[in-house]
């Protein structure tokens, strides 16, 4: 009975090692879904989002209140609608930290929960197209196949059609959204500018001017701090983009040369943004 | 057009009248104080309505809702540069605030998919950045 034991540990101990070292073993696409991962854990951490810019926006554009509950915010909604956002990063972030433990297999990976899909609909200002949600449902498909079953495939092309057909597209989305957010707070920033002016230049009042121009500077930074933030966020999304490409594009080449230099091109650059 | 680009082209069209918005602030910024307070407040509406647009386009790329936008993507995209050029070099207030309004009616025409008001404005916008 104990021998037949041991005999069957010692065979799977055998089975758990023939199939890591049959992993990819590329350590820089390791170290680019790595990058990936600690991007997009940042960005998801990250909290100026849609509840922070409909709460902006319901005192930027509305001039001249004439009650405080004018310009009270029914933003609980927006606030469901981050949440959501948040998850898609997390489903992201759960993707990336697969294939660098595929692509290494001595490096760590935490099997972390990977959350629901997000559902279509529509939160307040923001909506979820259906098109979104599948690409989510995809991917939360293809976690819960690569972390288990999918590893047997032992095969890279696995982790990268997966990749191809609902990961990309879903950094893709987000991307616009957060180029989107970007330029709504471009539009923030061009009403304070207008109010500020036209308070500053037609007040009749002179003690009027400085608490204006105080509150215009000060809230001025904060929008150009959100707006560095979403830009950036804009780039390093590009750049895991055009990262994970590479990878589809190299499949056949993965040990070569020049598609690893290429791609630890992409992995300094997204280095440099997190540090 | 699939569901990704016509959420770009949204944005491009977002990021358009932003940067319309941006032109008609500065020359308010520019000349506040010079001009007459109607003007200026014609202008200053104007410059709400634009970036009104804006958000508006841009909450429809966040919709990714903008099905069938490809139809007047050419037209408008062949008038925006030469529209942002004319702003940058144009000195006279009310031909400001005619390529604003016309281009205030573009918006409308792109937003309600109607080609129709989309020509009239852009043979308007024509005429006026000639002035």
């Amino acid at each position: 009975m104990n021998m037949a034991l041991s005999l069957r540990n010692t065979c799977l101990l055998f089975f758990c090692a023939a199939v890591f070292t049959r992993c990819a073993n590329v350590k820089e696409v390791n170290a680019f879904a790595t990058g990936s991962r600690q991007t997009l854990d940042k960005q998801r951490s990250e909290d100026f989002g849609y509840y922070a810019y409909y709460h902006d926006s319901t005192y930027l554009y509305h001039y001249l209140p004439d009650h405080l509950r004018d310009v009270d915010c029914h933003c609980d909604a927006e606030k469901q609608a981050d949440a959501h956002i948040a998850g898609e990063y997390n489903q992201l972030c759960a993707y990336f930290a697969a294939l660098a433990r595929f692509a290494d297999p001595g490096s760590y990976f935490n099997f972390a929960p990977i959350g629901s899909p997000v559902p279509a609909g529509t939160y307040g200002h923001v909506n979820f197209s259906a098109q979104e949600a599948s690409y989510s449902a995809y991917v939360a498909t293809a976690l819960t196949t690569l972390t288990t079953t999918g590893y047997k495939a032992k095969k890279i092309k696995v982790f990268m059609a997966e990749y191809r057909d609902s990961v990309a597209p879903l950094i893709m989305l987000l991307k616009i959204r957060a180029d989107n957010l970007a330029g709504r707070i471009v539009n923030l920033q061009l009403q304070l500018d207008r109010v500020a002016d036209s308070l500053i230049s037609y007040t009749t009042d002179k003690a009027v001017k400085m608490p204006v121009l105080f509150v215009y500077e000060r809230k001025r930074k904060e929008l150009d701090a959100a707006l560095a933030h979403y830009q950036q966020r804009v780039k390093e999304l590009e750049t895991i983009i055009a990262g994970g490409q590479l990878i589809v594009d190299n499949l056949d080449n993965l040990h070569s040369a020049s598609f690893k230099n290429k791609l630890m091109g992409f992995v300094n650059a997204l280095a440099s943004n997190y540090h | 057009m699939d569901q990704v680009a016509a959420a770009q082209f949204a944005n491009f069209i977002a990021r358009f009248y932003q940067n319309m918005a941006t032109q008609v602030g500065n020359y308010l910024h520019e000349n506040i104080g010079n001009i007459p307070a109607d003007e200026f407040t014609i202008l200053s509406n104007d410059q709400t309505r634009l970036i009104s647009y804006s958000n508006t386009f841009f909450a429809l790329s966040d919709a990714i809702a903008f099905e069938g936008a490809d139809v007047y993507f050419k037209m408008v995209q062949n008038a925006t540069n030469d529209i942002n050029d004319a702003l940058k070099k144009i000195q006279k207030t009310d031909t400001v605030i005619t390529i604003a309004a016309n281009v205030i009616a573009l918006a409308g025409g792109i937003a309600s998919k109607n080609t129709g008001m989309i020509t009239t404005a852009l043979t308007a916008l024509k005429g006026a950045i000639k002035l």
